[in-house]
């Protein structure tokens, strides 16, 4: 029975979308608070239902799915962040013209694999997660059925998605062969035993590279611009904050085992060394680069991608969940803004349309200019605090080369965040484009969005303990 | 009540906020009434507080009211809090502050009635009204720095509140830059304090030297340079050239900051220390020196200035100075009593220079006045109180605080400040009548057009008048000297148990009496002198100019002190900067960034071509990822 309602967080959220879905199918309606409020409810269900897990910690179905400490304060921020794009897309799909309960059954699917892949230790069920993810993820970069950018987003996630999984399920084959078997344990297990595989090995960079397209490290970030700006921005908000979550956490799981064997052994270090060192300097230069802030910000993200594998590799888990956490605030924070400049199924994103923004929505520019900063790591800010830490870390393990290009990209980095806010607050035009400042909803999540990057980068002490201690619960090597 | 006493600043604080705030949606009548509300409340705090540690106070008991709201730096061993502090000490000064402070607010809201900003402006006055409060009644001198800091904010914003008048705009820069010099000093002394004491808590600053374990050397180095911070905040020789440009703010600013309040911080700092002071003879001395020089030197510039608030700016000046000689001495009660009495009548002074501005349109020239006594009837009797006060005549307080600093200084032998002071004494007088007799005696020099619109001001600006002038004239008594009996001296009875005693008065009573008698006598000559030289016999003034030439324009010029810092120090670091910006930073500094910045632009150039748009494109990227990860893993 234990087993059954260990799966409850995942249970709630299937069992709310396919009741959206059914709805949809057999009721005329023509407002849909009855849908997003179910979506809402049941995000929230799914967050309490797994706190109440907490420090109870242990696998269940044969170890397939593992709602640890981790797992569950993983499934908190998921919710969270399906929670808050619902909000923030409420008036926007109206206005966007996908006004379709299935929106909100494919986005609490996604949120579904998100949950799945943190909360496995078996490769084939960590992929399961994927693909429920994926193929969510497909659909919903395509919702705007009318708007070619949004259409062709959808196809070319699709294809490059389609890629990339073909890799990974190449991988787990490989993996197999050698191990025979899909669980980590297992196969960590018959790692310390054997000789270094070529067999494995391979395997095992393929897995790598599966995963690091999810989270868009270079090489393998080239769809990222594409899909972001194309999809509807609600949806480019979760893109950039829940598959990336996941996807690091699935690879901090993947690596937590192996790094000591194979680093002692094998190139591995320096594979991920150069996916980072990379990720940092291409997503940070081409970024300069960009005059569209949406896109802007999908650079931004490959960017902090590659600040986020450092913490990879020095396996701080700690310094990993804060900084996804901070990004959260941050990043959602500042697509909200964008949704803001959206008005009527059009979308004002160019640099030129932020000229001015202090004098006509001083609010907006305000909360604009802190989530900017904390993106490029100011204090007092969350991401100051997340850089730090992250940062710290590495320096103390030695990696004082990738930390010094880590530092340089962010100084890069704050370029052309500042100068969104140089053309908020200093621009000698003002654009005319219409401005929707006064839904409540969106104000209150940019203003709880606020709250978060403040308090995060303040007052940490708390969240990090609560991250200190749900690390600490991990099994030891 | 009195255990909510840390609320005291918040009140001025919290009301700061909201207009800042939401300042732009609030009506102007909502304005007036909240802004110096706060500071009322802020009062009656204060005054309950005060009445809760009276009776202990002449208990001789060092006792005081302390509250931490949290710990604010912490370092290992090393613990800096957060804490709020009342004893007899900050009891005297919230009170000057938060009572003053709203007698002002209210006077400002007939001076400001028409102003653009009025929000602003009283915004500007709570945000004061809350760092000064928490510059007194912080309990360490890390808090104390915050507020001593906060003040200085302020205190720019508001010289430089009409900022539209170049002047004015650099007025307060003159200002916070000046007081630059002095808080760096005062920092330096604070690493100093924190680097040897390990706190920087008052009560365990005091137990440290108590024990011993300070040198006296070091104590000596840690109060000059806090000294040299005060002469900045505090306008003494050699930083006050601030506080005379600092008259281009409003008029009311003027009173509260620049008279009654800020600049006698450092006055409150160095009692506040004055175990640190009496610890360190060559300090205190320096502290003494440095007064009276000061308050001689202040008089004789303000001698011979016609713009009325220079006159009173100089004579602040001179004012803080005898308050230093006090501190110096030993008298840190006295000093603080001058402090106090002062409070109220120089604030008086300045409302009602207002008062008389107002009437004028704006006019400050003593030249273009005169005869106004008939027109402004209450605006000349408590302008006169205000000058009787200062001009040391027996029986309003200034003459009791000033002869208490004066009695010590002869107490404790030191004659030659005793004369200084003295002579101080006796310009007061003369340059106070001076301005009373030119402004509003005589003739008058205004045109038609001013005559035309003269009227007194508003009741909301005499009824603040009025109250200050009581005070002024009553004030003094609750410090009576001995001479009237002993233990009349309430003020330094209830500061006795945050100051230490640093010496004993031995002088007979005779001496005491003839010591009262020759200030009175100086306080009458100096009037008397005035009276002939400006009503009298008008051209006697002009004759004397003429005669000595040479002084006349040294003194009018102020000893040409602006110039000479403008060639000693200005002229040579805007060249020098200039030097550096031409020669360094533009083709080296600049050019590195430029170049830097162009090459890094360029590689996103580069980069960014990749990112075609097609997916073949991508795909072949992604594949020669893999190509090259699975190379490096395999060989």
């Amino acid at each position: 029975m234990n087993e059954f309602a260990s799966l409850s967080p995942l249970l709630i959220l299937v069992g709310a979308s396919l009741i959206i879905l059914l709805l949809e199918a057999f009721g005329q309606w023509s407002k849909r608070w009855l849908h997003s409020l179910i979506a809402l409810a049941s995000l929230g269900g799914c967050a309490i239902f797994a706190a109440t897990f907490w420090g109870k910690g242990a696998g269940y179905f044969q170890g397939t799915y593992t709602l640890d400490n981790i797992a569950i304060l993983m499934t908190v921020l998921f919710s969270l962040a399906g929670f808050l794009v619902i909000l923030v897309s409420l008036s926007y799909m109206i206005q966007h013209g996908f006004n379709r309960g299935e929106y909100f059954s494919l986005l609490l699917f996604a949120v579904s694999g998100l949950i799945i892949m943190t909360t496995s230790e078996d490769l084939i069920v960590i992929f399961l997660g994927l693909e429920t993810l994926s193929v969510a993820s497909y659909v919903l970069a395509g919702l705007k059925k009318e708007d070619e950018k949004s259409s062709e987003a959808a196809i070319k996630y699709f294809l490059l998605g389609s890629l990339a999984s073909s890799f990974l399920v190449l991988g787990l084959a490989f993996i197999f062969i050698h191990s025979q078997s899909f669980s980590l344990k297992e196969i960590s297990f018959v790692i310390d035993k054997s000789e270094n595989s070529p067999l494995f090995l391979i395997g095992f960079s393929l897995v790598l590279i599966g995963f690091g397209f999810k989270v868009a490290l270079v090489p393998f970030h080239m769809w990222t611009p594409d899909v972001y700006q194309g999809a509807p921005t609600p949806i480019t908000a979760f893109f950039s904050v829940g598959p990336k979550a996941a996807g690091f956490l699935v690879l901090f799981r993947l690596l937590r085992p192996f790094l000591e064997p194979i680093f002692s052994r094998q190139n591995l270090q320096i594979i991920l060394w150069l996916l980072s060192a990379l990720t940092m300097i291409v997503g940070n230069l081409v970024a300069l680069r960009q005059k569209n802030v949406k896109r802007l910000l999908a650079y931004s993200s490959i960017a902090h991608a590659g600040y986020l594998t450092i913490a990879l590799m020095t396996q701080d888990g700690q310094g990993l969940i804060f900084y996804l956490l901070a990004y959260l605030f941050m990043n959602i924070g500042a697509f909200s803004i964008l949704i803001a400049l959206s008005p009527n199924g059009q979308e004002f994103h160019e640099l030129d349309d932020f000229n001015g923004l202090a004098t006509r929505a001083p609010w907006l520019a305000a909360s604009m200019s802190v989530f900017l900063v904390s993106l490029a790591g100011f204090p007092p800010t969350a991401g100051f605090l997340a850089k730090f830490y992250v940062f710290s870390t590495a320096v103390r393990q030695g990696y004082t080369g990738l930390v010094i290009i880590a530092v340089l990209t962010s100084l890069i980095s704050v370029f052309y965040y500042l100068r969104i806010i140089v053309h908020m607050y200093m621009s000698k035009q003002i654009s005319k484009i219409t401005i929707k400042a006064d839904d409540p909803i969106l104000l209150v999540v940019i203003f709880f969005c606020l709250y978060g990057v403040l308090q995060l980068g303040l007052f940490p002490g708390r969240v990090l303990t609560l991250i200190q201690k749900a690390v600490l619960s991990l099994p030891p090597l | 009540m009195s255990e909510y006493f840390w609320l005291i600043p918040l009140f001025p604080a919290a009301s700061s906020f909201i207009l800042v705030i939401f300042g732009r949606w609030l009506p102007k009548k909502y304005v007036s009434v909240q802004a110096p509300l706060a500071v009322l409340l802020s009062f009656i705090f204060g005054l309950a507080s005060f009445l809760k540690i009276y009776p202990r106070g002449l208990g001789h008991e060092a006792a005081g009211l302390s509250k931490t709201l949290f710990s604010w730096i912490h370092s290992g061993s090393f613990q800096i809090d957060f804490t709020f502090w009342f004893d007899q000490l900050t009891a005297v000064m919230v009170l000057v502050v938060s009572g003053v402070g709203f007698i002002i607010h209210v006077y400002s809201i007939g001076y400001m009635a028409e102003d653009r900003s009025y929000t602003r402006y009283f915004s500007l006055l709570n945000l004061f009204t809350f760092a000064m409060l928490l510059l007194v009644m912080a309990g360490n001198m890390v808090l104390m720095f915050v507020g001593w800091e906060g003040v200085g904010l302020c205190s720019y914003l508001l010289i430089g509140f009409w900022f539209e008048r170049p002047s004015a705009a650099s007025a307060g820069k003159k200002a916070f830059i000046v007081n630059r010099i002095g808080d760096a000093a005062f920092l330096l002394g604070l690493f100093f304090l924190l680097f040897n004491f390990k706190t920087a808590s008052f009560p365990e600053i005091n137990r440290a030297l108590t024990d011993g374990r300070i040198s006296s050397s070091l104590a000596t180095l840690i109060a000059l340079l806090f000294f040299a911070g005060a002469t900045g905040k505090s306008a003494q020789i050699p930083l006050y050239v601030w506080l005379p440009d600092a008259m281009e703010g409003p008029t009311p600013v003027s009173a509260l900051i620049h008279a009654a309040t800020m600049v006698t911080a450092g006055v409150y700092m160095v009692s506040r220390l004055n175990v640190l002071y009496s610890y360190s003879g060559i300090a205190a001395e320096v502290v003494a020196i440095i007064g009276a020089l000061t308050a001689v030197y202040a008089g004789t510039i303000a001698l011979t200035q016609f713009d009325i608030k220079r006159v009173l700016a100089y004579s602040t000046i001179s004012q803080i100075g005898y308050m230093f000689l006090g501190c110096g001495v030993g008298a840190f009660a006295a000093g603080m009593f001058h402090l106090y009495t002062h409070a109220f009548f120089k604030s008086l002074l300045f409302l009602a220079a207002g008062s008389v501005m107002h009437a004028l349109s704006g006019e400050l020239d003593m030249r273009r006045m005169g005869g106004l006594k008939k027109h402004l009837p209450i605006t000349y009797s408590t302008f006169l109180i205000g000058a009787i006060t200062i001009a040391g005549v027996p029986f309003f307080s200034g003459f009791f605080s000033k002869d208490a600093i004066l009695t010590q200084c002869y107490a404790q032998g030191k004659y030659f400040l005793w004369l200084l002071g003295l002579t101080g004494a006796i310009i007061t007088a003369f340059y106070m009548f001076r301005l009373i007799f030119l402004t509003f005696h005589g003739q008058e020099r205004f045109s038609a057009e001013i005559r035309h619109h003269l009227h007194e001001s508003p009741p909301v600006m005499t009824i603040p008048l009025i109250i200050l002038a009581f005070f002024s004239i009553i004030a003094g008594y609750i410090g009576l000297p001995v001479v009237f009996g002993h233990d009349l001296n309430f003020f330094e009875r209830f500061l006795e148990p945050v100051i230490i005693r640093a010496y004993e008065t031995h002088l007979s009573l005779g001496i005491e009496w003839l010591l009262i008698i020759i200030s009175s006598v100086i306080a009458f000559v100096g009037i008397f002198l005035a009276y002939v030289f400006y009503l009298k016999s008008p051209h006697l003034p002009h004759q004397l100019a003429s005669r000595f030439p040479g002084v006349y324009r040294l003194l009018f010029n102020k000893y040409y002190v602006d110039e000479i810092y403008n060639i000693l120090f200005v002229k040579p670091l805007v060249k020098g900067s200039e030097m550096v910006y031409y020669n360094f930073d533009l083709p080296i500094i600049d050019g590195a960034v430029n170049g830097s910045a162009k090459t890094v632009s360029f590689f996103g150039r580069i980069l960014s071509l990749v990112q075609s748009g097609l997916i073949r494109d991508y795909a072949l990227v992604f594949i020669l990822g893999v190509a090259i990860i699975l190379g490096l893993i395999l060989f």
